[in-house]
């Protein structure tokens, strides 16, 4: 078994009584803000795609690399409780690196769902496992790296991205030690929710 | 009746040629001196009196008693606006639908609340054109008989409106069992007559699948759409497997056909 | 629109696609070099039986570079036409996916002239012409290649006068050509279901579940992955996709000195 290097976070949730719901995530590199705002209604000129946005809510994430993060919760949250609704989330990087912090966003994320009361199918927690010499190293720089989104109960990735060239074996070692983090992550979190 | 003027290309501002005494109808107009002169470019042709320029290309004019395919894009009050790829969206009457049990009754406010649930956004159906109002030149859709209404277990093909010839019959069927609607819009539904199975089995699909690349290359190729052509084009072409049948060679195959100019 | 996903995706499973082919086979496209000739470099992809699909051009200006012993290289995707909110998005998407799995590994030490002074900078404007373009990444990755390929920059030679410390861009004869060696292609795998499909058309990406995009270079080395669209996936089918990718890029790359290319796995 490889030495696995990961390091400590700690949460608090609840802060903004304005938001429907807010957590604040914190780990060595990077200080995290998420909000959730909704769901609310959700006026929209008409337009002919009209009725598709109204079956199911629709996502508007306001934070760095939005497109992965609505990408990832799109499969999580159950927009077709919400019709005509919107569910706004916004996260801030207080401290830390932008290009880093992508797994730790999405935590914040889905603490600050959690708080709001928001249906998903499943808890979506991120982490990211690369190598770094001899160690793998858990959402830390290292090359190569992969990022992953999964959903801890019915085990599926739903968030994927690797950046820097890598081998097969390389790839699914690194996504099994991603995973099983994330698991961790879980467990942390079942124990501290309070 | 109609009847093909000789086959000469004719343009916009050109004299069409015809006996005295004629009326300008579509894609043509009457100037000063009385002649009757093309607005577009294509082949002339008349419907007794009435003289005509079928346009090459453009989009879909429209005429009471053409059976079409269109798309719904608005949910409306008491009405859906359908795509048919013509100038302007077609209008369905809630009143001018078929109700599924087959009632005949005047619509009530339930009726307004479960429009959703005859037919959808984004639903394709076949219709016939009712009545065309000749300010703004809306057209009016209806779905009164029971061969119209939703479409399912197929695939949309569109074409050229001028490619699809007139026919009696819009729903045939080609000898190798393939279900066809021939909307005169262009839009061509090629399907799998049978709702008793969940899936449409391989041997039907592959069918399908043959008849839709055909008609894709027929478009392109410029060959007028008829079930006969099909047929033609059809037996041309069955040597060729299905995953090669969309290439130029198969499109060089299919012009040979006597192609429209 | 439901009944037509179910056509689509009842297809997918017997492998038969509404086009004819089987899920593992691409549409045959045709990359042409050298059709702007006003362009230091430019090529065109056209997709067998349908207009034109995408341009790339590219030009070189002399500029100041940001990283001392490196150029720099500017992206630019368009739709051509009116394009809708949704399309602008879309395009700001697609372009940070290529920046991210492609672009990054352009040698840029190759535009320097002068160490933090004098470099090339690269413009790669992209044009997108059907409207109903699908599989986009895979195709823009492809077309920029070839564009790169074609591109002649002029030799030049920059020098420092020692005492004066003016800069001098002296032009020397001839042209030199742009390093594309360990410059990767991308090539996605789409999830429908359970089964891993190739080459989507604009249909049938409505209907696909999770996009993997996998950037490949030419030694078969993965650089790069990145899922698209909500879709849950299991960790084996990402190993059993990042070896279909691997084939794809194999056929791709011994293919792409040709002009045409179309592959097709068992």
């Amino acid at each position: 078994m490889e030495e696995l290097v990961a390091e400590a976070w700690s949460f608090s949730k609840s802060f903004d009584k304005t938001a429907s719901g807010s957590a604040y995530l914190e780990s060595q590199s990077h200080k995290i803000l998420a909000t959730v705002n909704g769901p609310k209604e959700y006026y929209e000129l008409s337009s002919s795609e009209e009725y598709v946005r109204h079956s199911q809510a629709t996502l508007q994430i306001e934070s760095a690399h939005s497109q992965f993060i609505k990408s990832a919760f799109g499969s999580t949250i159950l927009v077709d409780r919400y019709p005509k609704a919107v569910i706004e989330i916004k996260i801030q990087i207080i401290e830390g690196k932008e290009s880093t912090a992508l797994p730790l966003m999405i935590n914040a994320a889905t603490l600050s769902l959690l708080d709001a009361g928001i249906e998903m199918r499943d808890t979506l927690i991120a982490c990211s496992a690369a190598r770094n010499g001899e160690k793998i190293v858990i959402n830390q720089e290292g090359s190569p790296q992969v990022i992953v989104g999964y959903l801890v109960n019915t085990d599926e990735i739903v968030m994927l991205q690797e950046t820097g060239g890598i081998d097969q074996e390389r790839l699914a070692e690194l996504l099994r030690a991603s995973i099983d983090s994330c698991k961790t992550f879980f467990n942390y979190l079942q124990n501290n929710f309070n | 009746m109609e009847i093909e003027i000789e086959r000469n290309l004719v343009m916009p501002g050109d004299v069409v040629p015809c006996p005295t005494g004629s009326m300008p109808g579509y894609g043509t107009y009457q100037n000063e001196v009385g002649e009757i002169v093309s607005n577009v470019m294509g082949y002339p042709a008349m419907y007794n009196r009435l003289v005509c320029v079928n346009s090459l290309r453009g989009c879909y004019i429209g005429e009471t008693g053409n059976v079409v395919i269109g798309r719904i894009s608005q949910v409306g009050n008491k009405r859906w606006k359908v795509d048919i790829g013509a100038s302007q969206e077609a209008a369905l009457q809630l009143s001018s639908i078929d109700l599924p049990t087959g009632e005949h009754r005047i619509r009530s406010e339930e009726d307004q609340l479960h429009m959703r649930e005859y037919f959808n956004h984004n639903d394709l159906l076949s219709a016939e054109v009712q009545s065309k109002s000749q300010e703004g030149k809306a057209i009016n859709l209806q779905t009164r008989s029971s061969k119209f209404g939703k479409l399912k277990n197929g695939m949309l093909v569109v074409v050229s409106p001028n490619l699809v010839a007139r026919m009696r019959q819009h729903f045939c069927q080609l000898n190798n069992e393939v279900d066809i609607i021939f909307g005169r819009n262009g839009w061509i539904w090629v399907y799998y007559n049978n709702t008793n199975e969940l899936e449409v089995p391989l041997i039907r699909r592959q069918q399908i699948v043959r008849i839709s690349c055909l008609l894709k290359l027929m478009n392109k190729a410029l060959v007028m759409i008829s079930p006969e052509k099909i047929q033609q084009v059809f037996e041309r072409t069955s040597d060729i497997e299905l995953e090669d049948l969309l290439a130029e060679s198969t499109l060089e195959r299919i012009k040979d056909i006597d192609a429209v100019e | 629109m439901q009944s037509e996903k179910k056509f689509i995706t009842d297809g997918i499973k017997q492998n038969c696609r509404c086009d004819g082919r089987g899920i593992l086979s691409s549409r045959r496209i045709k990359i042409e070099k050298g059709v702007c000739t006003l362009s230091p470099g430019s090529a065109q992809l056209n997709i067998e039986l349908s207009s034109p699909h995408i341009i790339c051009g590219c030009k070189l200006e002399i500029g100041v570079p940001e990283v001392e012993d490196e150029g720099i290289v500017n992206l630019s995707i368009e739709l051509a036409g009116k394009s809708l909110m949704t399309d602008k998005e879309r395009m700001a998407e697609v372009k940070s996916l290529i920046e991210m799995l492609m672009l990054n590994y352009f040698n840029k030490k190759q535009l320097c002239i002068i160490p933090g002074r004098k470099c090339w900078k690269l413009f790669i404007d992209v044009e997108i012409l059907d409207k109903d373009a699908s599989n986009l990444i895979e195709h823009i990755s492809l077309t920029i290649t070839s564009a790169l390929e074609d591109v002649k920059v002029l030799a030049t030679e920059g020098i420092v006068n020692k005492n004066t410390k003016e800069e001098y861009i002296e032009i020397l004869d001839g042209t030199v050509r742009i390093n594309i060696d360990e410059l990767p292609i991308i090539t996605t795998v789409a999830q429908i279901n359970t089964s891993s499909v190739l080459d989507l058309t604009a249909e049938e990406e409505g209907c696909a579940d999770s996009l993997l995009h996998f950037s490949i270079d030419k030694n078969g080395t993965i650089k790069g992955i990145i899922k698209e669209n909500p879709g849950r996936l299991a960790v084996d089918q990402v190993l059993s996709a990042a070896n279909i990718a691997k084939e794809v890029a194999a056929h791709i790359f011994s293919d792409l000195g040709t002009g045409s290319i179309k592959y097709k796995l068992s």
